[in-house]
């Protein structure tokens, strides 16, 4: 299944993200949870919260911190960003 | 786009053309030392069809998969069977492919990627538009090879055209 986010970068440019996802295998597979993650700029370890909980608009709002550079595939980033935090600091924790 | 044809012949067709980290380090002289494939450590190559790079790889293995990812653009594959893991992986490019070139409108960086993938795949469906035009010639020739070879016994063969009621020629 492909599917693909549009938002507008940092920027100011308007970026297209694909994301592929696999739609067989009966069990998740890490390197399958972790392309998505690469793909969307999202820490690795904080992947599978995203998935659970997180929402189209704030998916669209974490990517728009990013440029257009930053947004490309994986492989073709000329400059390689830090996986900025997707879920805002829970107040209680930051005290 | 030929995804049905292109899926019978690449299974037969596809090479990964691997440079085995463990070859390698035999050659060194170093065996018995031969580090796992990781995602951090692991071997890189190319996927082809037809002979045609589809996309350079890299290649490791996690928990009996076989992961395949493209080093140009995104696309990672895996399963337990090595050559499974290649067919998805072409699959999965192709579907990339046909997904980016069906867009009304594109990106720079959905762009660059159309770009790198374009050449490749229209190489591919080039000589897949060879092939099948060589099979059709080939299936024809064979019917006519047939038809040929039924004419021997068929249009031929003598058929009776004289009424039963005829007399038959006397021989005597």
């Amino acid at each position: 299944m492909m599917f693909r986010v549009e938002v507008k970068s940092a920027d100011g440019h308007t970026c297209g993200v694909p994301v592929q996802i696999d739609s067989h295998p009966a069990q998740t597979r890490p390197y399958a949870v972790n392309a998505i993650a690469d793909s969307l700029l999202i820490d690795r370890k904080e992947i599978h919260s995203v998935l659970e909980r997180g929402t189209e608009a704030q998916l669209r709002a974490h990517l728009e911190r990013y440029t257009r550079a930053q947004l490309k595939p994986l492989h073709l980033r000329n400059e390689q960003a830090a996986c900025l935090q997707f879920f805002e600091p829970d107040p209680v924790d930051s005290r | 786009m030929y995804s049905a044809r292109t899926k019978a012949i690449t299974v037969v067709k596809l090479a990964l053309k691997r440079q085995l980290k463990s070859q390698e380090m035999a050659s060194q002289g170093t065996q018995g030392q031969v580090e796992p494939l990781s995602e951090a450590s692991p071997e890189y190559g190319c996927v082809m069809v037809f002979d045609t790079i589809v996309s350079f790889a890299e290649h490791w293995e996690e928990d009996g998969t076989h992961v395949l990812r493209s080093l140009d653009f995104d696309v990672v594959a895996g399963n337990e069977d090595f050559q499974r893991a290649i067919d998805q992986f072409v699959e999965k490019s192709e579907d990339l492919w046909s997904y980016l070139s069906g867009l009304e409108t594109i990106s720079d960086n959905e762009n660059e990627m159309f770009l790198k993938m374009a050449p490749r795949f229209l190489n591919i469906y080039k000589e897949l538009e060879r092939r099948e035009a060589s099979r059709r010639e080939s299936i024809i020739s064979i019917n006519f090879g047939r038809l040929r070879q039924r004419g021997e016994h068929s249009l031929r063969n003598w058929r009776p055209s004289t009424p039963a009621s005829v007399s038959q020629p006397s021989h005597a």
